[in-house]
């Protein structure tokens, strides 16, 4: 008697044989789960109707008027413009909690989306930055079951995870072409070698490096890197060399950043990575990030489930 | 009033066995002294807690990550804090699409 089996779709990275290779050398598997887009935003929303808590990435439209304070009274421009975005970060070392950035929080009613506004302060130096964004996908952030979507009738491609049906909620398929997802467009690495350095008061010292990506609109990238980064241990000692993807985990953004700070940002051109050293002596440093840049647009707003 | 940062601190351990350092994407739902959302890890926050013979003291505590090595990770925070993690396995610093 055969046994059970179940449909499975698998696609090989380029020199691979499908038949025989390990799922570290698929570029697809209908058993791995992708997240699936429904929302971007630069708006609050009510996420009530979905009953449960969804998953985002956060991001905000960076300004002239963004600034570092190293010290209560000295600042150093930051020579971004509004073009230039970031992750939002939603927590710093030493400034208020409540700079929540880009959050999901519950209400009376329900669960709701700040972009913006009272609880979507954004860490940095400006108040109540107005430039939030949010790709919300399905993925679950809580133990409440999700509410049935009503969705438009549509040609879709369907593929249930293992023990549900097509007819699920999104939440339960592997693939549901009705939504976006994240399509990798370039990985890459971006490294800087600093070298041994006194940097005296008042002056800092820059170093950046880029990659031109060209897409013509700021794409979504990882790793989750912000600007004003003050890279290193609670002792200021930096690992070297420092590796940006190795180090999210602990990342601290304090209020008056001092040593090495790190910025990553994307604008319609470039991916960029920049260290700025503030007055003190340095040895030498390499700092280096694996990239990924998705073809997926910061800047697009759509919502897919109406 | 805000003291000193003398929360405890709690650690649980992920063996996910890649043989590499996954994209790791955390959230943390927080309700606490100012805090009220759900947030991604790290996150530094307050908490507040009465203490007899002072009265109501604040105390900063966070939830944070790192890799142990390309097989664990390790995540630090107070004691029965719930927290969401996604590892994504692509991408990868060694993908071949570059």
């Amino acid at each position: 008697m055969l046994g059970m089996s179940k449909a499975i779709m698998k696609i090989a990275k380029l020199g691979e044989d499908i038949r025989y290779t390990t799922d570290k050398n698929l570029s697809f598997s209908s058993e791995i789960e992708t997240p699936k887009i429904f929302m971007q935003t630069a708006s609050g929303y009510d996420l009530t109707a979905l009953g449960y808590i969804p998953s985002f990435m956060g991001f905000r439209q960076l300004s002239s008027t963004i600034i570092t304070r190293t010290s209560s009274a000295t600042y150093i421009a930051s020579g971004f413009d509004s073009g230039d975005y970031t992750f939002s970060i939603s927590s710093t070392a030493g400034d208020s909690p409540s700079w929540g950035g880009v959050t999901i929080a519950e209400t009376l009613t329900g669960f709701e989306l700040y972009v913006g506004g009272y609880s979507g302060y954004f860490f940095g130096h400006s108040w109540a930055d107005t430039g939030g964004r949010a790709i919300v996908f399905f993925d679950s952030n809580s133990t409440e079951t999700p509410t049935a979507l009503s969705l438009e009738n549509t040609p879709a491609i369907l593929l249930a995870s293992q023990g549900h049906s097509v007819s699920d909620h999104p939440l339960d398929l592997n693939i549901d072409s009705r939504f976006d997802t994240f399509k990798i467009y370039k990985t890459g690495t971006l490294e800087l070698s600093l070298g041994a350095e006194t940097v005296t008061t008042g002056n800092t010292s820059s170093s950046t490096a880029v990659y031109a990506h060209n897409l013509g609109y700021p794409p979504v990238y990882l790793p989750e890197a912000g600007v004003d980064w003050n890279i290193g241990n609670a002792y200021g000692v930096v690992a070297n060399p420092f590796i940006v993807n190795d180090n999210l985990g602990d990342r601290a953004y304090m209020s008056y950043p001092s040593g090495h700070i790190l910025d990553v940002w994307v604008d319609n051109t470039n991916l960029n990575m920049r260290v700025t050293r503030t007055e003190g002596e340095y040895t030498a440093l390499t700092i280096r990030m694996y990239y990924t840049i998705f073809y997926n647009d910061i800047s697009e707003e759509f919502n897919l489930l109406s | 009033m805000a003291g000193g940062s003398d929360v405890p601190v709690y650690k649980k351990d992920i063996v996910h066995n890649l043989g590499y350092k996954p994209i790791v994407r955390a959230f943390v739902y927080i309700k606490a002294h100012s805090v009220n959302g759900l947030r991604e890890v790290p996150i530094n926050y307050y908490i507040s807690k009465y203490v007899e013979d002072m009265g109501r003291i604040i105390l900063d505590t966070r939830i944070y990550y790192e890799h142990i090595d390309n097989n664990t990770i390790r995540f630090y925070g107070q004691q029965n804090t719930t927290v969401q993690v996604t590892l994504y396995i692509e991408p990868r610093e060694d993908a071949w699409y570059e």
